[in-house]
């Protein structure tokens, strides 16, 4: 009798902690913006602490501001000296390169003018007190290539042909963690709903918004359930001079994508099985619009959410539910 | 060597006094109602929104953004004030007052960020959308 008391009796003061589930969770920073997951499964302790560990070598790697990372040995060192990367560096050079061939504009090597327009983030301050000039973007247009990079991958080097030459891959390396994560995070058996900087993949049904480009209320909310999103905008880094919005998403011709047409794209938000997929082509719609990549998407089977200066487009099957 | 049944003495009024008396009883039954007011109020009350404000990267303090209030932090170059269901970063010494220009926020998982101090303020709390896609970088 008394033994069945003293089970009850536990039972009963650990049954509010079971009830709570089995959760981990982190909010942090990586790549100058945050992230945020919530696992939920018995190994999530575990999880989290491989997925923290995992961000945080990531970023020493990969980071442009981080003096030691691959990215910045090579941004800084001198044409024909090969430096030595890491393996992730290799997956990003190569899956950019993928991207290059896939959509034409989405080009990791761009840094260069990016630096010029001031929208690095050692040089972003939200403001200008000048404009680069056609010739300044003229000069540093032919190093804008990745063909200027040569990738040796059984020695592990990369090696530049032209100095200047610089490489951000800022525009994937958000989806390329978030898959990563959740990868780790699925191995331990644990369901996860990861976000880097606005960038998600999720395991479970979650309801999410996007944000609007001119603030204000949300622009649309979107269902989702075991894929991923992500948005690229003209109003995350810009600043406006002489009235005009410059904003940190440059197109070939090296100006800030849609800057002089009548109804620019200023939010491409982009949905499906992956978070570097996704990534890859929120830039890219930003810079071609619908008509061309609007194929590319349906052929792969992802959703987007396309918003002009004056009305939006949706493309593929997802149910955006609108509020602009 | 002590003598086994003085021993025995000593524990011997813990061996005949009652397992289970009357002040025992009292004290289960208030562990017991305690345990089962905790599972209730797991579920049944529903949390007003929240703003947990995260510093350095750890978790600094979680306000109910029912009162109003003013967060100093970092000796006083940053200030967070709740007032009326929102929050913002009314003061910061950071280099690009990101965090200061995103002005209040008020619902769940809007948030606040400023890299250099890793400074992160969101709403926490139930309804609301579960993510945001989107949004101001730093």
């Amino acid at each position: 009798m008394r033994k069945e008391f003293a089970l009850l009796l536990v039972i009963l003061l650990v049954l509010p902690l079971i009830l709570t589930g089995c959760k981990a969770g982190e909010e942090n920073f990586i790549f100058g913006t945050y992230y945020r997951f919530e696992l939920r499964g018995s190994k999530s302790g575990a999880a989290k602490r491989e997925i923290n560990a995992f961000l945080a070598a990531l970023e020493k790697e990969l980071s442009t501001s981080h003096a030691q990372s691959a990215v910045s040995k090579i941004n800084h060192s001198q044409k024909d000296v090969s430096v030595p990367v890491p393996d992730s560096f290799i997956t990003m050079f190569k899956e950019s390169a993928r991207f290059y061939e896939m959509t034409e504009v989405f080009n990791p090597a761009l840094f260069p003018l990016v630096e010029l327009w001031n929208f690095s983030p050692d040089t972003f301050t939200g403001a200008a007190s000048y404009i680069p000039s056609a010739q300044s973007i003229a000069e540093l247009l032919p190093l804008c290539s990745l063909d200027v990079f040569l990738l040796d991958e059984n020695a592990k080097t990369v090696t530049k042909t032209q100095d200047g030459a610089k490489l951000d891959f800022g525009g994937i390396a958000k989806g390329y963690a978030v898959d990563r994560a959740y990868e780790i995070a699925k191995n331990r058996g644990a369901n996860a709903v990861i976000n880097i900087g606005g960038t998600i993949k999720t395991g479970r049904e979650i309801t999410v918004a996007v944000a609007s480009p001119r603030g204000g209320d949300y622009a649309a909310t979107v269902t989702l359930n075991n894929e991923s999103v992500a948005t690229s905008g003209d109003y995350e880094r810009y600043y406006i001079y002489d009235g005009v919005r410059y904003h940190h998403i440059l197109a070939p011709d090296g100006y800030p994508s849609g800057i002089n047409e009548d109804n620019p794209v200023i939010s491409a938000t982009v949905i499906g099985e992956s978070a570097m997929v996704c990534d890859a082509l929120s830039t890219t719609l930003m810079i071609v619009g619908a008509d061309k990549a609007g194929k590319l998407l349906t052929a792969i089977g992802y959703s987007a959410l396309i918003i002009y200066k004056d009305g939006y487009l949706i493309i593929g099957d997802k149910d955006f539910e609108m509020l602009i | 060597m002590k003598c086994l049944s003085e021993k025995a003495g000593v524990y011997g009024h813990y061996r005949n006094a009652k397992l289970f008396s009357k002040r025992d009883i009292v004290i289960l039954a208030a562990v017991l109602l305690l345990a089962a007011v905790s599972v209730v109020l797991l579920f049944v009350f529903p949390e007003g929104s929240r703003a947990d404000i995260y510093f350095e990267g750890e978790l600094y303090a979680s306000y109910s953004l029912n009162q109003k209030r003013t967060v100093e932090l970092n000796g006083g170059k940053i200030v967070i004030e709740i007032d009326g269901g929102k929050v913002a970063v009314t003061e910061n010494d950071c280099k690009d007052q990101i965090c200061v220009r995103t002005g209040y926020i008020s619902r769940v998982n809007e948030r606040i960020v400023c890299l250099p101090y890793r400074l992160t303020v969101v709403i926490r709390g139930k309804g609301g959308v579960d993510e945001i896609t989107g949004g101001i970088q730093s």
